[in-house]
């Protein structure tokens, strides 16, 4: 009994040592490959970085110019900005791994800014066609009411304007010299 | 008195100006208004945020504040590149005749987006390390931006007629092009002399 138990606590012990070594294996591996970055690779994923921010900033003035409230797009790419230039910071100190992370970290920002301004864009334009067709209809007939209330309104000022005049008598005058 | 006729030219022209009136929201799609002068500020400040006090005679160790601003007047939302270069009394500044920027490598870079009519303003603490004097000349090694510890490599000689060692802080705004797809020189430059002391 005492000899069953030892075996199972032996075969415990095996497995946790055996898990903790597969942990382990697996934790090298990730930190090996952490420090594998190279400069190449650092300064490759800040171009993309730098590319990926322009791109967007096209995006969102396309936005802008049909009229679209960008100012949130702009806050967020400030941010992006931010991690960009951590980015460079962190590979003008040789940490490679963190310029990556921060390049990336920007490019998630500015992709998500470059499919907001996008839709942006779109519903802005929508809402603006919309808002023109409005508009042309209530001047169409706006103008067209106002234009025959005034044709009428000068009508009626014409005949009233004609019977005052008509209505008018001549003034006698009396001791007039000849 | 007012003939016929007359009150016939004041009903076509109050016709004309209400009609224009009415239809106005439609003739400001078709007509937008004109955008002013467009132009971008770029100032320094003095650590107390205004324009005295700036950082002149340095030490090798202690740390000096300014603060740097840009403002957007461009009519549309724009993407600022602010160049921080270092330079001796020998060494290029911008040409604003021609809008060229000075040839000499940036230290460092601060990006900024900003919307129209909107104003970006941030200290920047700075400190020289390894200055060491030889003869007429002090080389300066390190310039430390916000902490960060850049090599700045620079030789700089004795002004005899105002009697220093003078360095040029300076700052280049650049600006992001759509139509040519890249940041082009801006044509604003800004900076500070600085005397190196021991």
């Amino acid at each position: 009994m005492v000899f069953m138990i030892q075996h199972i606590e032996l075969r415990r012990m095996q497995v946790f040592i055996a898990f903790t070594l597969v942990l382990l294996t697996l934790n090298l591996f990730t930190v090996n490959n952490s420090l594998a970055y190279t400069k190449d690779e650092a300064d490759t994923s800040i171009q993309q970085a730098d590319e990926a921010a322009t791109s967007a900033f096209k995006a969102v003035l396309e936005a802008e110019k049909v009229g679209a409230n960008v100012s949130r797009l702009i806050t967020k790419m400030n941010e992006a900005a931010v991690l960009l230039t951590n980015a460079k910071i962190m590979a003008y100190n040789e940490n490679f791994h963190d310029t990556i992370e921060l390049a990336n970290s920007s490019i998630e920002i500015v992709n998500s800014v470059k499919y907001e301004a996008a839709n942006l864009k779109f519903s802005t334009l929508s809402l603006h066609d919309y808002i023109f067709k409005i508009s042309i209809i209530e001047s169409l007939v706006g103008v067209t009411a106002f234009l025959l209330s005034m044709i009428f309104l000068w009508r009626w000022f014409k005949s009233y304007y004609a019977h005052k005049i008509l209505g008018l008598k001549p003034e006698v005058t009396e001791n007039v010299d000849s | 008195m007012l003939t016929l006729e007359n009150f016939g030219t004041i009903f076509l022209l109050t016709s004309v100006l209400g009609a224009l009136a009415i239809s106005s929201p439609a003739l400001a799609f078709v007509f937008p208004s004109q955008a002013g002068e467009r132009f971008s500020e770029l100032y320094i400040l003095g650590p107390n945020r205004m324009a005295e006090d700036y950082p002149f005679n340095v030490k090798a160790g202690e740390n000096y504040k300014v603060y740097l601003g840009i403002g957007n007047h461009m009519g549309s939302s724009a993407y600022y590149t602010l160049y921080v270069k270092l330079r001796n009394q020998t060494e290029p500044l911008p040409n604003s005749t021609d809008g060229t920027p000075s040839p000499l490598p940036p230290v460092y870079e601060y990006r900024v987006l900003l919307s129209d009519g909107e104003v970006w303003e941030v200290p920047l603490n700075f400190s020289f390390r390894g200055l060491s004097f030889h003869g007429n000349s002090c080389v300066v090694e390190t310039l430390s931006l916000n902490s960060l510890d850049l090599h700045a490599g620079k030789m700089v000689s004795w002004d005899t007629e105002n009697r220093g060692y003078y360095l040029q802080l300076f700052f280049e705004l650049w600006i992001y092009n759509p139509e040519t797809g890249g940041f082009s020189f801006h044509n604003r430059f800004v900076g500070i002399w600085l005397n190196m002391t021991t």
